[in-house]
C-alpha cells in the first residue's frame, strides 16, 4: 500500500494545464509545461526537436506525399513533371517563330500557284 | 517557397496526451494544386496562410505542417572527373529548401534513393545558408565525421542516410547548433556518409556530435569513425584521405 502510494501520483495533484488558444500566443515558458509538450524542448529553451519515430510517423501523412512547390526538376533524380508551365518564356518564343513559318508556307504556296 | 514555420496537423499520436495546442508558429497551408508551378510564389503563399486548415478543422482536408527548427536545404551534384576546387561547385544543384516535416518527406518521398544514384553522385542537406563547401563561413572552422560503407554494406546506405538526416532535422544532437549538414557520397569502391560540424576545435562538442551519431547509424563500439578538419582538406584540395583529428 505505502509503496503505491509513492508510485502513484495523487489525482488531485497540481499538474498546471495550459492551452492556448488558435491565434494566442503560448505562455513564454511554454518550453516548460509539465508532462511536456507535443514538440519535445529543449530545458529551458523551445527548440523544436523530434524523435525519429514522431519523424517516421509523419512520412504517412497525406501532405508527405507530394514533392513541395519549388523542387527542382533534375532528371533521374527528382520525381518531378518537365516543367511546362513555368518556362513560359520558351514558350513564347516558340510560339514567334511558329507564325513566320506559316507565313513563309503560306508566301510559297502563293507563289507555288 | 512560404516563409514561416508552419502549425501542426497532429497525424501522430503524441498529440493526444493533453498537451497544449501550439500556436506559436503561423502556419504553412499547402494549396490543392501543389504542384503547378506559381509565377508568383509570395502572393500565393499569403493566399495560402488565411485557409490553413488543422486535423481539428477539417480531418480530410487538413494543409498545416510540423515546423522544423531550422529550413534545410538539400542539393545534388555529381562533379564526374573533370572537376576541381575551381569549378566543383558549377556542378552543385540546390533540390529545394524545406522547413516543415511533410515538406522535407514530400521531398524524400520524390527524390531517387541514395543507393540508386551513379557514381560521383552526392546528396547533401544543410542549414539554409550553409554552402555545402569547405570555404562557406559556417564551415571554414569546422570538420567532418566519416563512415565509410563498402559496397557490402550498400543494403544499409539508404537507412543510414535517412537516419542521419532524421536526427539533424528533428535536432536530436547533443549541440544541433554545431551541425552545419550531412553528406551522402555514392563512390565506386565505397560509399560515405559525412557529417559536417562547425567547430573542428572544439573537441567535446566534436566528440559528442561524433559519438550521438554512432547511436544513430547503430554503429558498434567496435567501429571507429573519424573526425577530419576541412582546413586539411582544403590545403590538400583532397575530400578523404586526410588523417583523423579525433576517432569514436
Amino acid at each position: 500500500m505505502s509503496s503505491k502510494h509513492f508510485l502513484t501520483p495523487s489525482p488531485s495533484a497540481p499538474v498546471a494545464v495550459r492551452r492556448a488558444g488558435p491565434g494566442e500566443k503560448p505562455p513564454h515558458d511554454f518550453g516548460t509545461t509539465p508532462g511536456g509538450t507535443i514538440f519535445g524542448t529543449t530545458p529551458g529553451g523551445t527548440r523544436i526537436i523530434y524523435t525519429k519515430d514522431a519523424l517516421l510517423n509523419l512520412s504517412r501523412s497525406p501532405l508527405a506525399q507530394t514533392p513541395p512547390k519549388g523542387l527542382a526538376y533534375i532528371p533521374g533524380v527528382t520525381n518531378v513533371p518537365r516543367p511546362k508551365e513555368a518556362p513560359k518564356r520558351v514558350e513564347k518564343k516558340v510560339e514567334k517563330p511558329e507564325p513566320s513559318k506559316k507565313e513563309d508556307k503560306d508566301d510559297l504556296f502563293d507563289m507555288e500557284i | 517557397m512560404a516563409t514561416t514555420a508552419a502549425s501542426l496537423s497532429a497525424t501522430d499520436d503524441s498529440f493526444q496526451n493533453g498537451a497544449p495546442h501550439p500556436s506559436n508558429h503561423n502556419p504553412i497551408a499547402e494549396s490543392d494544386t501543389p504542384r503547378t508551378s506559381s509565377p508568383e510564389p509570395d502572393q500565393v503563399s499569403d493566399d495560402e496562410s488565411s485557409s490553413f486548415k488543422t486535423i481539428f478543422d477539417d480531418p480530410k482536408n487538413f494543409n498545416a505542417k510540423h515546423p522544423l527548427q531550422n529550413r534545410w536545404t538539400m542539393w545534388f551534384d555529381n562533379p564526374g572527373k573533370r572537376t576541381n576546387q575551381h569549378n566543383w561547385s558549377n556542378n552543385l544543384k540546390n533540390l529545394i529548401t524545406v522547413d516543415t516535416v511533410e515538406d522535407f518527406w514530400g521531398v524524400y518521398n520524390n527524390v531517387v534513393k541514395a543507393s540508386q544514384l551513379t557514381h560521383g553522385s552526392n546528396y547533401h542537406i544543410f542549414k539554409e545558408g550553409v554552402q555545402p563547401m569547405w570555404e562557406d563561413p559556417h564551415n571554414a572552422n569546422g570538420g567532418k565525421w566519416v563512415v565509410q560503407l563498402p559496397k557490402s554494406k550498400r543494403s544499409e546506405l539508404d537507412q543510414m542516410w535517412l537516419f542521419s538526416v532524421l536526427a539533424a532535422i528533428g535536432e536530436t544532437f547533443p549541440d544541433s547548433d554545431e551541425i552545419c549538414g550531412i553528406v551522402v557520397s555514392i563512390r565506386k569502391q565505397q560509399d560515405r556518409l559525412s557529417l559536417w560540424t562547425k567547430s573542428a576545435l572544439d573537441e567535446d562538442k566534436c566528440r559528442a556530435s561524433g559519438q550521438h551519431w554512432k547511436g544513430v547509424l547503430g554503429l558498434g563500439d567496435g567501429e571507429k569513425i573519424g573526425y577530419q578538419a576541412h582546413s586539411d582538406a582544403l590545403r590538400k584540395n583532397s575530400s578523404f584521405s586526410n588523417q583523423d583529428m579525433y576517432t569514436v
